[in-house]
Order: structure tokens, then sequence, then C-alpha cells
């Protein structure tokens, strides 16, 4: 099996790395952002830190947004959104203005409300609950996972497979799962035993389909 | 909803682990002995966060530590703060390309506070933990690896100068406590709670199960620390967390 990290400059990948070495060896996994590698992949993986817009501009300019459109959305190529990873999978972001992401999912990424009483951005190890079917969290027997981020997403506008809900002063939307297409907001590769497992999930459960139905636009 | 923190600092010093007691060090071994004797990948599953301070001093060779650092992180999968001896953006950014979460600032905090308006600028407050030595005798911070008082201030007011910076938490050490596994400093913590807005970490002194939930109980303490190699050995740090969520103190559950 042939796992590539998406590389477009999103930052600190080492845990990333170090985490599927640990669990699956005998995966060939790579960094690249050359498209062909890419689509010879099985699996692919969108990490990210940081700005939306910024991270959508270079996506952009390595050509990288229409390839992964029609990479998953008509060849099935199964990819996993991490972080600011999971946002981009999203229609839109609005940080610093409304900017489109890859629209692979219908929802938008808002910011967390300040002023309040909870700290922003919303950091640590929070629970989840599993709303769905889902192959993501198999075998995950406790669910709880490390969290840094200060955008959300509040809904999945349509009907998808598994929602992973999180509690931070309001429910957020910590993970979705729409056949060949997954998210986490939180960081599996700083979760524990937890996040291993639910890495391990992605490598063995997650197919390579077409995706159906009414998930997206 | 709110976890607290079991949290391990590993003390690093020129190629080898070390102890520290009232921050005099002693060498213990190296990376290969951490995981092969030690067995710090079994010890490092009953954690919820890492911090692998550099406490060389000035001279430090960075390729080395960020070399042993990667070898740690290799193997542990939790968030990672790295510092110690950072004085420039530059080496903080280093720190964050190899896999740290978070950087300790410790003396640039009362050197240069300009390096953590520029660090939090860059990777946002929550990524500093601001590292606080104090003596209780004196009731004095300490940099420099508590070489060096700040005369100027007691504790109570260092720590709410602090809040005028950008900072995600404070790392308060006793160094009277510091690896003499008779307990934190649980009277000096209690007072400077309200002095502190941010997350706290304690740290100092914890040589038993019953030490940490000492502090555990006590609202405003986030997150405790043992940087003791040789205080929990074997199952002495697994059988704490299964102590500490006995006794309620809200931990994150991991799957084993």
């Amino acid at each position: 099996m042939k796992v590539s990290i998406i590389d477009y400059g999103a930052g600190n990948i080492y845990s990333l790395r170090a985490a599927l070495r640990k669990i699956a060896p005998e995966v060939d996994t790579a960094y690249t952002s050359n498209l062909e590698e890419l689509a010879a992949s099985d699996k692919l993986i969108l990490p990210g830190v940081g700005n939306f817009s910024l991270a959508m501009q270079r996506i952009e300019a390595l050509g990288l947004r229409d390839f992964l459109r029609h990479q998953v959305l008509e060849r099935g190529q199964a990819i996993m959104g991490i972080c600011l990873g999971m946002q981009l999978l999203f229609e839109e972001g609005t940080e610093g203005g409304i900017h489109p992401g890859l629209g692979l999912l219908p929802g938008r990424v808002e910011a967390f409300p300040t002023g309040g009483t909870l700290k922003v951005p919303h950091v640590g190890f929070n629970g989840i609950r599993v709303e769905g079917d889902s192959q993501l969290y198999e075998g995950v027997e406790h669910r709880d996972f490390y969290f840094i981020h200060a955008y959300r997403v509040r809904t999945v506008g349509a009907e998808v497979a598994a929602i992973g809900w999180c509690d931070y002063g309001e429910r957020f939307v910590a993970s979705v799962e729409h056949q060949n297409i997954v998210g986490t907001q939180f960081h599996p590769e700083k979760s524990q035993t937890n996040g291993l497992k639910l890495l391990q999930n992605f490598l063995d459960r997650i197919p390579a389909s077409v995706p159906q139905a009414s998930a997206y636009v | 909803m709110f976890k607290k923190r079991l949290i391990y600092v590993l003390l690093y010093r020129n190629g080898k682990f070390c102890l520290s007691r009232n921050f005099r060090l002693q060498t213990i071994g190296d990376k290969q002995w951490l995981f092969n004797n030690y067995n710090f990948g079994y010890v490092s599953k009953y954690i919820d966060e890492l911090v692998i301070l550099n406490v060389e001093g000035e001279s430090v060779d960075w390729s080395r530590y960020f070399e042993n650092v990667q070898f740690v992180l290799d193997n542990v999968f939790v968030p990672v703060a790295l510092g110690g001896g950072i004085r420039d953006l530059e080496t903080a950014r280093r720190c964050f390309e190899v896999g740290a979460d978070k950087i300790v600032l410790n003396t640039s905090v009362h050197t240069n506070p300009g390096l953590i308006e520029e660090v939090a600028r860059v990777f946002g407050a929550q990524a500093v933990v601001a590292s606080v030595d104090y003596r209780r005798e004196d009731n004095r911070v300490y940099i420099e690896n508590g070489k060096r008082a700040v005369e100027d201030q007691p504790l109570e007011a260092y720590l709410t100068a602090l809040q005028g910076l950008p900072i995600g938490e404070v790392l308060l050490t006793s160094i009277e406590k510091d690896g003499t596994g008779f307990g934190f400093d649980t009277e000096t913590i209690q007072r400077v709670l309200p002095h502190v807005q941010v997350p706290l970490i304690v740290a100092g002194g914890a040589g038993k199960k019953d030490h940490f939930l000492e502090v555990a109980h006590l609202d405003g303490v986030d997150a405790f620390c043992t940087a003791n190699l040789l205080n929990f050995i074997g199952e002495a740090l697994p059988d704490t967390r299964r102590h500490l969520v006995e006794n309620a103190i809200p931990l994150a559950h991991f799957d084993l």
C-alpha cells in the first residue's frame, strides 16, 4: 500500500509520518505535491495547520484543487483531512473573508465565538460522541483526542455516514466520514493509542469508492 | 469536559537524559537506554503530554538535541513541548519544524519578552509555555537554569506581569522540591493560583501517586509533571494514572 501526505507547505508532519511508520511499517509513505505520485497512491492524507485562505492559495497554486476534486469525487481515491486539512474538505472557510475550500463536503468553517468564558483556541484532549455507521472508530474504545483549533465546522450540510461530535461550549464536528472521504478536526498522531488505532482504521477500513448519495455539492 | 494532564518532563544534556535534584544534574542514560532499558515507549502510553527540556545552558548543540528529540518522537504520540536555551525566533521555528506543538521559554521570558510576542505572532499564544522556576525561601524567580535570581520582584508579581504577555500556559517549578520526591510545594501553588490566568502546570517534588492527587484536586491546577527518571519506574506511572482516575480527576482515557 502507498499512502501520500499532501505537501503544500502546511507545516509540521513529523509526528504524522512517525505514526504511520509505527502502525504500518510496511506501508510506503510519501510526502509530496507531485500529482502523478499522488494519483498513484492508495490513500491521501491532507494535513494542515494555520490559515484557511493561505492554505487554499497554496493548494490552488500547486494545481491540487481540481486534481483532488477529480481524484476523490470521480476516481474515488480515499482521503483523510486532519485539523485544517479536514476544514479544507468543506465548501468554504471564513478566516479573513469568505474563501472557497475543496468542496468535497458541504459545510462551512467558522471561528469559535470569542469573548465568552471558554478560551479560544480550543486546546487539549476532549471526548467525542460518534453518530452513525463509523469505520474510523471501529475498535477504538476510548474516544478522547487532542485538539488545537480556533475554527470549527458546526454542521455537515447533508447525510454522511458518520459524524464525531465534540462539545466545547457548543457542539461541533470533530470528525466526518462519507465513504472515501474522512476528516478529523483533532490530531490522531498526537492522541496516544486512540489516535494510532484511528489512523490504522483509515488505512484498513476506508475503501476507495466513488462517493454516492447526498453528501456533496 | 476539561481534562487535566499528567506530563512527563525529560531533561536533556549533551546527548544524555538526566536526573535533576534542586537543579543539580546527574546523567542517567542516552536515548537507547531510555527506550531499551527504561522502557519509555511503555511509560509514555500513560502520559498526556511530553516536555523535552534542554538543560545544557548557553552552549547548546541544537542539531544533536533535535536528533534526540526526533528519536523520542518516533515512538511517542502526544503533544510535545520543546525548550530550554531558546533565545531567538529561528531556534523556536526549528523546534516547531522537528515536531514541537509548543515551546518552553524561561530565561527569555525575563530578558527578552519581545521573543514571546514574536513567537506568539507566528505560532499563536497557545504554543508558548512560560516556565517559571522559583525558590520558596526568598520567594524569588530564578532564571538561567536556576542560577540567577530576578531580584526586583517576588514570585506573585512576576506571575502577574506574565499576564500581559501572549502565553498559553505557565510551567511553575519549585527548585527546592525539584527531584526530591518529597511532594509538590502545594502551599506556594495555592498561594499563587489567583495570579495565574492561563492554564497552570506544576512541577517539582512528585515522588508518589498521592503527591499528584494532592495538586490534581486543586482548581486552577491544569497539569502536573514528573521529571524524575527514577521515581516512577515500571508500573508506577500507570498506577498513578489509574489512581488519579479512581479519585475522580478528569483525565483523558486511552486505549491500551
